[in-house]
């Protein structure tokens, strides 16, 4: 009694599941840095996205439900050794730039779990294109598409962006996770495509895909140059240790307009 | 002139006694001028001692030939050589001086010899001055004079094959010699005297002798230039002979618009033609190409036309010659010769001309209203040879074209010779060459080097046709040039195997040059004075011909001939003509030695890697039209590669030759590159292959610059990492690896990691601008 808290608070399972964030009063969710991502601060603090279709789960992932005034809202744990823009955000990232209402063209969806945390940062205004290559990712991809309309899954080789060029409009924002050896030129040839001068690409860079006898840092190095060569600038690069291995995101700009000028 | 008066008496008796029976009033006077008593002693008829003294001169011979060496002053291994020389040589000789048809008619091997002789001294005159070829042109255009000069060829020849005789005498002899004599007989009955001459003068340009001969008369540098880059040619095989044709053709030329006895002349340059190919002899338009020949020899024309000139001039060249071994080779020549006295004249007359063909030809120009035209040319053109010297020894500077192409032309003519003589195709260069004075004189304004080149390969595939595309590509010529420059390579490699085919193309350039180079020929034979472009054409042409890209400038077509022999080689890899090539390389490097040094003595070494050079070309070109073909490919490869092979194809195209011919020469230079390509190639996937040995990255470690900052990845080395929300699944992971740290992150996608507070701080590192 004297302790509703933890009455309240899934009971003494602890941790089954979203049970212990659900029970939620005593549960506190906080925006963070990053508008679209919040932060349930609780026993256990975890980083949570606004769910877009409440009721509903994408992969598993525990859930939150908060009443504020009467009114429930859902959100999803977004687990960083899940999802790489996660451990970003966990890692520390300045900025993502994935505002709610922006337009993301997210390359590598595969299944869609980040794609469908991504579609919960950029909110119903927003839109997310999601690029994925592989048809058994795809159709997964499809599924979570059915349940959230800004996700438009678009099931090509993110390397010809005239594939998909009629679907996909101007956008914001560029998060690439293909891992893939020429990543670098598959995220400018899109950028060229579809990213709007100005716009903002995040990259996660595996080190092990380009070149798995170098140094990490070195290839990270090598990469940033080669996105330097195709106007992409780079803003800042943060390494995913511990989430994962040997990797590192690069968040930069495209066609920064001159300052100068 | 000091003889004991005694003898002196006898002498004078002598002459008196023949004179009493001419004149008794004349021999009377004549004693009373001597103011010395006759002998009393009975003395022989004079008559009889010439008649004696004759015999004596046989027997000697005879001795000579057994022996092998005549004590005549010369030296003991020319002696040597110039006896067995002599053999071939001596019936050459007469065979002139009986008949000079006889000697073209008669033996080809013979002529061949001749026509061989004939080759050096045209580069010999040519490195001297084209008045040098002129001078011989000259002699045998003039036929009084001819005979003289003829004799001196003749002389000069024997004296030339005895000096050359160890070099090249054996090589060019053989090979080159029936070549151009075949070629040389065609032309004409003079050509024989002419081919006389052309072996004096080859034989000169032979020897090394004759090479310090013209070194000395200023010549020297020109003609070490000159004969390097025939040897050169003659080593790329190919190219050399298109450039030795066309060369010949300016001697030829500038012959014919000088006169008639310009067929003597002509025949000279006909010889180096002649080996190209056999048809210019027989057609009578030869002689008229041999006028432009002429023109392009322009320096020598003079000297031909001044024959009597030279004569007078004779003096100086003499002294010139004098200077050099020459003179008393060539005195020695007639008299181990035997020749008639007349011919002894001569010969001393001509290497006079030879040695000082510069001065010769200036001579000449004077004399002939056609000299003064060529004069005109002549100056530049005896300038450019003097300066050509120079430039070549500097080797830059294409305005001088005009000179330097004169220069390059005398080279050209001498690597020409060598070529023709080589190349099996003599009937083809005949006509390439006398075509290629035609389209030389078009090319005047255009590249002359290069438009050249390119119409001696036109023509050589078509003799007569050629002159009408001369002149429509006159204009054109620069451009042109290139392509006809990578023609008369293709053509004479193709020619062989393809250039039939090429021949249509040929036809169709050289058509149209002939043509204009016809009508050149004419207005040149009879106006050759007028026409002093033409000459200068030719001249530039023959520069042009001798050596498409070395002709133009002497810097750049030194690179070229070398970018040339690199190409070469690279073809000869291909075409298996290691022989070829080495020959080639050897040439250049003595034109650049020659540049360098200018030393006569150089010159005899380039003749003899050029006779060497030639003698294997000559080889195989008899041996087999695919070597021929081979080597000519080569060349023509090599021209392509230097000057440009899409100018030679547009040249051709340009020239609306034949498609056919066109692509076969284009195949042929397709084919140069893709193998020059293939080597690359290979060369890269070699170095691939290298690298491919070493393990594949894409990231070399050691070549990027990675920021201080971001040396570290690890997540210890981020800032904020202390008590970060992260930390404690670091300490589970940091020490895992591969499997392990699967295994231990799938555990952490679980859920039940729990991490304490979430920093909402920036750790990311920032790229500063």
């Amino acid at each position: 009694m004297g302790k509703p808290g933890r009455g309240r608070g899934g009971g003494g399972r602890g941790r089954g599941g979203g049970g212990g964030f659900k029970g939620g009063k005593q549960v506190i969710i906080e925006p963070h840095r990053h508008p679209g991502v919040f932060i349930a601060r609780g026993k256990e603090d975890a980083l949570v996205t606004k769910n877009l279709v409440p009721g509903s789960e994408v992969y598993g992932e525990k859930r939150i439900s908060v009443e504020n005034e009467g009114e429930k809202i859902e959100y999803r744990v977004w687990n960083p050794f899940r999802s790489k823009l996660a451990a970003a955000i966990m890692g520390g990232v300045d900025a993502i730039h994935m505002p709610p209402g922006s337009r993301v063209l997210y390359l590598g969806a595969a299944s869609g779990t980040t794609v469908s945390h991504v579609s919960d940062v950029v909110g119903p205004e927003g839109l997310v294109y999601a690029v994925e290559f592989s048809h058994r990712s795809g159709r997964d991809l499809i599924n979570v598409a059915k349940k959230r309309t800004n996700i438009i899954p678009i099931i090509e080789d993110a390397r010809h962006p005239l594939k998909y060029r009629m679907l996909v409009g101007m956008v914001d924002t560029i998060f690439a996770d293909v891992a893939q050896p020429d990543q670098a030129r598959i995220v400018s040839l899109n950028a060229q495509h579809f990213l709007k001068n100005g716009g903002h690409f995040v990259i996660s860079i595996k080190a092990s895909c380009i070149d798995s006898t170098a140094q990490p840092e070195a290839v990270f190095a090598a990469e940033v140059k080669k996105l330097q060569a195709d106007k992409l600038k780079p803003q800042e690069q943060l390494t995913l240790e511990p989430y994962e291995r040997d990797h590192a995101v690069v968040v930069g700009v495209f066609r920064p307009p001159s300052k100068k000028s | 002139m000091d003889y004991p008066v005694n003898i002196k008496a006898d002498a004078i008796t002598l002459v008196s006694q023949y004179i009493q029976t001419v004149d008794k009033s004349l021999a009377q006077k004549f004693i009373e001028k001597s103011k010395l008593k006759p002998s009393p002693d009975k003395l022989p008829n004079l008559c009889e001692i010439i008649k004696e003294y004759i015999k004596l001169k046989k027997v000697s011979a005879l001795k000579d030939l057994s022996r092998g060496a005549e004590s005549s002053g010369v030296y003991s291994d020319e002696k040597s050589k110039k006896a067995v020389q002599v053999n071939g040589k001596a019936p050459a000789a007469n065979k002139k001086k009986e008949s000079s048809d006889s000697d073209s008619s008669e033996d080809e091997k013979q002529s061949k010899p001749n026509a061989k002789t004939v080759v050096p001294k045209p580069q010999a005159k040519k490195p001297q001055s084209s008045d040098d070829s002129d001078s011989s042109d000259d002699d045998a255009t003039t036929k009084p004079k001819k005979q003289p000069v003829k004799p001196q060829q003749t002389n000069t020849q024997k004296v030339v094959k005895k000096q050359s005789s160890s070099d090249d005498s054996s090589d060019d002899d053989e090979k080159t010699k029936p070549q151009q004599n075949a070629t040389v007989k065609p032309k004409a009955t003079p050509a024989k005297p002419t081919t006389g001459k052309a072996q004096v003068t080859k034989k000169e340009s032979s020897d090394s002798d004759d090479s310090s001969d013209d070194e000395k008369s200023k010549k020297p540098a020109p003609k070490q230039p000159v004969k390097a880059a025939p040897a050169k040619k003659q080593e790329s095989s190919d190219d050399s002979d298109d450039s030795d044709d066309e060369k010949p053709k300016a001697p030829q030329k500038p012959i014919k618009t000088q006169v008639t006895p310009a067929k003597k002349p002509g025949k000279v340059e006909t010889p180096k033609k002649q080996a190209s190919s056999d048809d210019s002899d027989d057609s009578s338009d030869d002689d008229s190409k041999k006028l432009p020949k002429a023109a392009a020899k322009a320096q020598v024309t003079p000297a031909v036309k001044a024959t009597p000139k030279k004569k007078a001039s004779s003096s100086e060249d003499s002294d010139s010659s004098d200077d050099e071994k020459k003179p008393a080779q060539k005195q020695v020549k007639p008299a181990v010769a035997k020749q008639t006295p007349a011919k002894t004249p001569v010969k001393v007359e001509t290497p006079k001309k030879q040695a000082a063909s510069s001065e010769d030809s200036d001579d000449s120009s004077d004399d002939d209203t056609k000299k003064k035209p060529k004069v005109a040319p002549k100056l530049p053109a005896t300038p450019a040879v003097k300066v050509a010297p120079k430039k070549q020894a500097s080797s830059s500077e294409d305005s001088d074209s005009s000179d330097d192409n004169k220069k390059t032309a005398q080279k050209q003519a001498k690597p020409a010779v060598a070529k023709p003589l080589s190349k099996p195709t003599p009937v083809k260069k005949q006509k390439s060459s006398s075509e290629d004075s035609d389209s030389s004189e078009d090319e005047k304004t255009a590249k002359k080097p290069a438009p050249k080149a390119a119409q001696k390969p036109q023509t050589k595939k078509e003799s007569s046709d050629d002159s009408d595309d001369s002149e429509d590509e006159a204009p054109k010529m620069l451009p042109k040039t290139p392509v006809k420059l990578a023609t008369p390579a293709k053509a004479p490699t193709q020619e062989s195997s393809e250039d039939d085919s090429s021949d249509d193309e040929a036809p169709k350039k050289t058509p149209a040059p002939t043509p204009k180079s016809k009508p050149a020929k004419k207005e040149s034979s009879s106006e050759d004075s007028s026409d002093e472009e033409p000459q200068v054409k030719t001249s530039k042409k023959a520069a042009e011909s001798s050596d498409d890209s070395d002709d133009d400038d002497g810097p750049p077509v030194k690179v070229a001939k070398k970018s040339k022999s690199e190409n070469a080689q690279v073809l000869a890899e291909c075409y298996y003509i290691s022989f070829l090539l080495i020959p080639v390389t050897g040439c250049y490097n003595y034109r650049f030695l020659r540049l360098n040094m200018s030393s006569p003595f150089d010159e005899p070494q380039v003749k003899t890697s050029k006779k060497a050079a030639e003698s294997s070309d000559d080889s195989d070109d008899d041996d087999d039209g695919p070597p021929v073909k081979v080597a000519k490919k080569s060349k023509s490869e090599n021209a392509q590669a230097t000057e440009n092979g899409f100018q030679a194809g547009k040249k051709r195209k340009a020239s609306g030759g034949d498609p056919t011919p066109a692509k076969k020469p284009y195949s042929n230079f397709v084919k140069g590159t893709k193998v020059v390509s293939t080597p690359s190639e290979k060369d890269n996937e070699g170095d691939s292959n290298a690298n491919k040995t070493t393990p594949f990255r894409r990231v070399a470690t050691e070549k990027v610059e990675v920021d201080p900052r971001l040396k570290d990845n690890s997540f210890e080395a981020k800032s904020g990492a202390r008590g970060s929300w992260g930390e404690r699944a670091n300490l589970d992971l940091k020490h895992t690896r591969g499997k392990s740290f699967k295994h231990e992150k799938t555990k952490k996608k679980r859920g039940s990691y729990r991490g304490g507070a979430i920093d909402t701080g920036v750790h990311s590192i920032k790229f500063e601008d």
